[in-house]
C-alpha cells in the first residue's frame, strides 16, 4: 500500500517525509510497546503508534521504517520531526484510534507480518 | 562506498549513564551510520543496530550505569556490553520472553516488556552473558559479516 494512501484513508496530516509518500509498504506493525516492535526485524512495515516519544521514532530508524503513523492525535515534537527528516522517515498522524487504524488499513488490504515464532 | 579493508581493526567505547533514557539509543544509531559507510551489509546493520538499542535502552532503565564496546574486525564484530550492577538473580528467567522488572514508568515510555534479553540473542551470531549480583552483567554479541 503506498503512503499517500495509508495518508487519505486515516485522513492523516502529514508533518514530514512527502518524499516517500509514492513508497509501496506492504505491511503493518501496530503497538504501544516499541519492545514488541523491535521482535521483528522487517523494514518493509509501517510503524502505528499511540506512543508519541523520540523513541518510537528511533526505533523506526533503528528498523530502516519509512513510516509512522501516530494515531489517538499524537502530535510530535519538533525533535522528533527532525530525527525523522534526517533519516528519510514519513511521520503521519491521525486522530483514529489504533483499533481503527488498524480496521482502516486491514480493510483495505494491509497485512501484519509474522513473528519470529511463527505466529501471527 | 568505504569498505572494510582485510586488516582493518576498529575499536570504540562509550559511556552510558544510569537512568539518561532520553540520550538512549544515540549510540546504536551512531553504530549504524558507521557501519553502514563502511559498506556493511544492510541486515547485518540493522540486526546489530537492535541488539546494541535493546542493550542501550537496559543500561539506562536497570543498570547503575556502563559502557558499550563496538570492535569491528574484518569478518565479524563483537559488541560488549558492562555495566556496574546491580546484577541479575536468575539469569534463565531474565531470558524468558515477557518476564521483566521494568517499572511502570519505563512501560509507560514504550520498554520493559521482557523482550530486550531474547532479542538480543535472537539479533546476534553469538551472545553470551555473565552476571554477578552486586557486582554487574556483561553482555558479548558477536555478528558475522557475511549475512
Amino acid at each position: 500500500m503506498k503512503v499517500s494512501q495509508i495518508a487519505q484513508i486515516l485522513r492523516a496530516e502529514v508533518r514530514c517525509g512527502e518524499e516517500n509518500l509514492g513508497l509501496d509498504i506492504p505491511y503493518a506493525v501496530a503497538s504501544d510497546m516499541m519492545s514488541d516492535v523491535l521482535v521483528c526485524n522487517d523494514s518493509d512495515r509501517v510503524l502505528i503508534s499511540g506512543l508519541c516519544t523520540v523513541h518510537t521514532v528511533l526505533t523506526a530508524q533503528i528498523l530502516d521504517l519509512r513510516a509512522i503513523v501516530f494515531v489517538r492525535g499524537k502530535r510530535p515534537t519538533p525533535e522528533m520531526i527532525e530525527v525523522a527528516e534526517e533519516n528519510g522517515i514519513t511521520v503521519l498522524c491521525t486522530d483514529m484510534s489504533m483499533f481503527n487504524t488498524c480496521g482502516e488499513l486491514y480493510k483495505h488490504g494491509m497485512k501484519g507480518r509474522a513473528r519470529p515464532d511463527g505466529t501471527d | 562506498m568505504e569498505r572494510i579493508e582485510k586488516e582493518t581493526t576498529y575499536q570504540e567505547t562509550r559511556k552510558v549513564e544510569k537512568g539518561d533514557f532520553a540520550a538512549a539509543g544515540q549510540i546504536s544509531a551512531s553504530y549504524k551510520n558507521m557501519l553502514k559507510r563502511l559498506g556493511v551489509d544492510s541486515k547485518v546493520v540493522r540486526r546489530l543496530a537492535i541488539a546494541s538499542y535493546e542493550a542501550e535502552i537496559n543500561l539506562a532503565i536497570h543498570t547503575f550505569g556502563g559502557s558499550m564496546t563496538i570492535t569491528v574486525y574484518p569478518d565479524h564484530i563483537v559488541l560488549v556490553v558492562k555495566d556496574t550492577g546491580p546484577g541479575i538473580a536468575d539469569i534463565g528467567l531474565a531470558m524468558q520472553e515477557g518476564y521483566s522488572t521494568a517499572s511502570e514508568q519505563v512501560r509507560m515510555l514504550g520498554f520493559g516488556a521482557g523482550m530486550g534479553l531474547p532479542n538480543m540473542k535472537r539479533c546476534s551470531d553469538t551472545f553470551e552473558i555473565t552476571s554477578e549480583l552486586g557486582i554487574g552483567t556483561t553482555i558479548e554479541m558477536g555478528f558475522l559479516l557475511t549475512p
